[in-house]
C-alpha cells in the first residue's frame, strides 16, 4: 500500500486554503498598477501612478507616519512592561499569578472594537474627573496600542525565559555578578530572539490596528487604517490598492523575520 | 584559605523538611563529599552554603563571617553545576573572563589570568570556541577553569561527574583532585556515587532524610559504618541482625553465634555487617575451628574480574561472598551445590545499629 493518495490529498487541500488566503492579497497587489481610473476589471493599461498619488494625499502620508510613530512607540512600551512582567510571571511564584496571567493575555481575546470602545468609555470618565484631554490624543492612541502589543510581548518572552537554563543565572551571580548585571549579560542575551521577535510582532500587530484606533484618533492624526477606511467610503480606484500593497510588503517582511527569531507556529 | 562552618541548618519547603538540622566544619583546604541517596538533601545543603537557597534556621560561616545571608555574588564562591552552566552565548575565554570583569580587573590583567586558568584545564587552544562547540568533558573543564578563575573562596561542586561517561568520570576525577590539592581550596562536593566520595574526598558526610548519618575520614566510614544505613550505601551486603552475648559474642536470630571484635556497642537490636569480599570461603567442611560456618553454595554469578557467591549456612542464613575470578589470580572457582565453610577475621564483621 502506497499512502500517496492520503498525501495527495493533504497536499491539494493545503493549496486550496493557501491560495485562498493568498489570493485576496495577489489581487490587490495586482490591481495597485490597473491604469483604470476607477478601480474595474479587465484592466486597460498598467500604472505606477496611484503609488505617488497615495504618497501625494496628506491622509495617507500623514496616517502612515502616525501609524508608524505610533507602533514604535508602543512596541517600546510594550517591551518595557512586558519583558519584566514576563520574568516575574515565569520567575516567581506569587499570588494571584494565573489570574495576572490571564489577564494580561486577555487583549488578545476581546475583540478589537469592544476593547476600543471600553478604552473610549475609560477615557472620557477619566477626562471627567481630571479635566485632562486623553481620547483623541496621542496619549490615549498610545495607551491603546501598548495594550494591543503587550500580550504578544508576554506570550512571546514568557515562551522563551521558559525555554532558559536557570543555572547559568545562577553561575553569573556566584561569579560575583549582581541581579541587574545578570539580567543584562545574561537573561537578556539568552531571550534575545524572543525579544526581537516580541518588538517586530508587537509593532506589526499595532500597525494593522483598525478597531482599537477607531474611537481614539484624534482630529489630523488619523492612522493609516482609518485613513483608508475613510477614503474607502467615497472612493473607489487603486490608490487604496496601493496603499494596502505598501502595507502587504511591510508587514509580510517583518512576519517573515520575526519568524526567524522565533518560530510563531510553536509559540502560537 | 577558609573553612567553612554550617551550624543547624534547616530548610523547610512547606511542610517538607528538606534539610533537618546539619552541621559541619570543613577545614581550610579541605574536600568534603556530601554522600546519600536521591533526595536526602545533599543539593539543598549545597546550594545553601552557595546562597542560592535561603536558610529557614542556622548559620552558615566562612573564615569566621557569618554569611547565612549574603546574597550569593557577595560570597565569592566557585560552583560547578550538574549541567556545567556555561553561558552559551560567550565563547570558552569570555566565559572564564565572566568573574574577573565583575572584579573589576584589567584588560591585560583578565587576559593573563584566563590564559593561565585555560592552560591549568589545557583547553588554552579552545579559548574562542562557545560552549556548544566542545565536548562534555571540555565543557566540565571550562565550568572548572570558570569557577577557580576568581580564586574563591570555597569550591561548590553539584555532582559534577554524573553527566561524564566512565572513562572521563575518571580522569575528570583526579583533575579535579589535583588541582584541588594545588590550590588548597576549600571543597564541597555532592555526590550519590560512594566510590566517587571514597576516591576523591578527605572526609565523607553521609546523609540521610535530610540528617548526617556520619562525618569521617573515607576509610572510616568504610570500614567502620555507624548504622546498618551507612554500611548498606557503602556496599555491604551482608547485614545480619542478632544480639550481642557478653563484649565479644553475636548471636545472630538465625542461630549461629560468631565473635566480633571487642565491643562496647550495646543495644538488643544490632546488625552484623560483613562485606563480601571479606569472607573467606573454603572447599574442604569445617576442620573443626570454631569460627566456621558450614554452608552450601547456591549460585555463582560470573562478573569478570571477581565471581559473587550466593550462598546458604545450615540454618537458612544467605549470605554473599566475592572471590577473585581464576583468570584474575583466584582460585578455582565454585560450583553450585557444592559443600563449603565460611570464616571471617573477626575485626571483618562490624556491629551497627539497626
Ligand atoms: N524547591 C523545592 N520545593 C520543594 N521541595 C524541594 C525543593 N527542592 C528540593 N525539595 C525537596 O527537598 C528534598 C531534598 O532535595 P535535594 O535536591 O537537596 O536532594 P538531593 O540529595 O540533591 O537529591 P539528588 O541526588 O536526587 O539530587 C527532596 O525531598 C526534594 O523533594
Ligand atoms: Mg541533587
Amino acid at each position: 500500500m502506497s499512502n500517496a493518495a492520503p498525501n495527495s490529498i493533504y497536499a491539494g487541500v493545503t493549496t486550496l486554503v493557501v491560495g485562498f488566503i493568498v489570493l485576496p492579497l495577489v489581487v490587490i497587489a495586482w490591481s495597485s498598477f490597473f491604469a483604470n481610473p476607477i478601480l474595474t476589471f479587465p484592466p486597460t493599461g498598467y500604472t505606477l501612478d496611484w503609488y505617488r498619488r497615495a504618497w501625494d494625499m496628506d491622509v495617507f502620508r500623514e496616517g502612515f507616519i502616525v501609524s508608524l510613530e505610533t507602533a514604535a512607540i508602543a512596541t517600546c512600551f510594550s517591551l518595557l512592561l512586558g519583558v519584566p512582567a514576563s520574568l516575574a510571571l515565569v520567575r516567581y511564584p506569587f499570588f494571584g499569578r494565573d489570574a495576572i496571567q490571564t489577564l494580561l493575555l486577555s487583549p488578545m481575546i476581546v475583540p478589537g472594537i469592544v476593547g476600543g470602545s471600553a478604552l473610549f468609555i475609560a477615557f472620557i470618565e477619566m477626562e471627567a474627573i481630571t479635566d485632562m484631554q486623553i481620547a483623541g490624543t496621542l496619549g490615549g492612541l498610545l495607551i491603546a496600542h501598548s495594550l494591543i502589543a503587550l500580550p504578544w510581548t508576554v506570550r512571546l518572552v514568557t515562551a522563551s525565559l521558559a525555554g532558559t537554563n536557570r543555572s547559568i543565572e545562577e553561575a553569573a551571580a556566584s561569579l560575583g555578578a549582581s541581579p541587574f548585571t545578570v539580567f543584562r549579560r545574561i537573561t537578556l542575551p539568552s531571550i534575545r530572539s524572543g525579544v526581537i521577535a516580541a518588538a517586530l510582532f508587537s509593532f506589526v500587530i499595532s500597525f494593522i490596528d483598525l478597531e482599537k484606533s477607531l474611537f481614539l484618533v484624534g482630529p489630523g492624526r488619523t492612522t493609516l487604517q482609518i485613513a483608508l477606511v475613510n477614503y474607502l467610503e467615497w472612493n473607489l480606484d487603486s490608490t487604496v490598492a496601493a496603499v494596502a500593497t505598501v502595507q502587504i510588503v511591510i508587514i509580510g517582511t517583518l512576519l517573515i523575520i520575526t519568524d526567524r527569531y522565533a518560530k510563531l507556529s510553536r509559540v502560537f | 584559605m577558609s573553612d567553612v562552618v554550617l551550624q543547624s541548618i534547616v530548610k523547610r519547603y512547606g511542610a517538607t523538611l528538606a534539610v533537618d538540622n546539619v552541621s559541619m566544619t570543613i577545614r581550610p583546604g579541605e574536600l568534603v563529599a556530601l554522600l546519600g541517596p536521591s533526595g536526602c538533601g545533599k543539593t539543598t545543603t549545597l546550594r545553601m552554603v552557595g546562597g542560592f537557597v535561603g536558610v529557614s534556621e542556622g548559620r552558615i560561616r566562612v573564615g569566621g563571617r557569618d554569611i547565612t545571608h549574603l546574597p550569593p555574588h557577595k560570597r565569592n564562591m566557585g560552583f560547578g553545576f550538574q549541567n556545567y552552566a556555561l553561558f552559551p552565548h560567550m565563547s570558552v575565554a569570555a566565559n572564564v573572563a565572566f568573574g574577573l570583569e565583575m572584579r573589576r580587573l584589567g584588560k591585560a590583567e583578565i587576559q593573563q589570568k584566563v590564559n593561565a586558568a585555560l592552560d591549568r584545564v589545557r583547553l588554552r587552544s579552545y579559548a574562542e570556541r562557545l560552549p556548544k562547540q566542545l565536548s562534555g568533558g571540555q565543557q566540565q573543564r571550562v565550568a572548572l577553569a570558570r569557577a577557580l578563575v576568581i580564586e574563591p573562596d570555597v569550591l561548590l561542586l553539584d555532582e559534577p561527574l554524573s553527566n561524564l561517561d566512565a572513562n572521563l568520570r575518571q580522569e575528570m576525577k583526579d583533575e579535579i583532585r589535583s588541582l584541588q590539592r594545588n590550590l588548597g581550596i576549600t571543597t564541597i562536593f555532592v555526590t550519590h556515587d560512594q566510590d566517587e566520595a571514597l576516591s576523591v574526598s578527605d572526609r565523607i558526610v553521609v546523609m540521610r532524610q535530610g540528617r548526617v548519618e556520619q562525618d569521617g575520614t573515607p576509610s572510616e566510614v568504610f570500614d567502620t559504618p555507624r548504622s546498618r544505613f551507612v554500611a548498606e550505601f557503602m556496599g555491604v551486603s551482608n547485614l545480619l541482625p542478632g544480639r550481642l552475648e557478653g563484649r565479644d559474642r553475636f548471636r545472630l536470630h538465625s542461630g549461629e553465634a560468631v565473635s566480633v571484635a571487642a565491643n562496647d556497642n550495646q543495644g538488643d537490636q544490632m546488625v552484623l555487617a560483613l562485606r563480601p569480599e571479606r569472607i573467606e570461603i573454603r572447599e574442604a567442611p569445617a576442620s573443626g575451628g570454631t569460627e566456621t560456618l558450614e554452608a552450601r553454595i547456591e549460585q555463582a554469578v560470573y562478573r569478570g574480574l571477581i565471581i559473587d557467591y550466593h550462598i546458604k549456612t545450615k540454618s537458612g542464613l544467605a549470605l554473599t561472598a566475592r572471590r577473585p575470578a581464576p583468570a584474575a589470580g583466584g582460585s578455582q572457582a565454585l560450583d553450585a551445590g557444592q559443600m563449603v565453610s565460611l570464616s571471617w577475621q573477626p575485626g571483618a564483621a562490624v556491629l551497627v545499629a539497626e
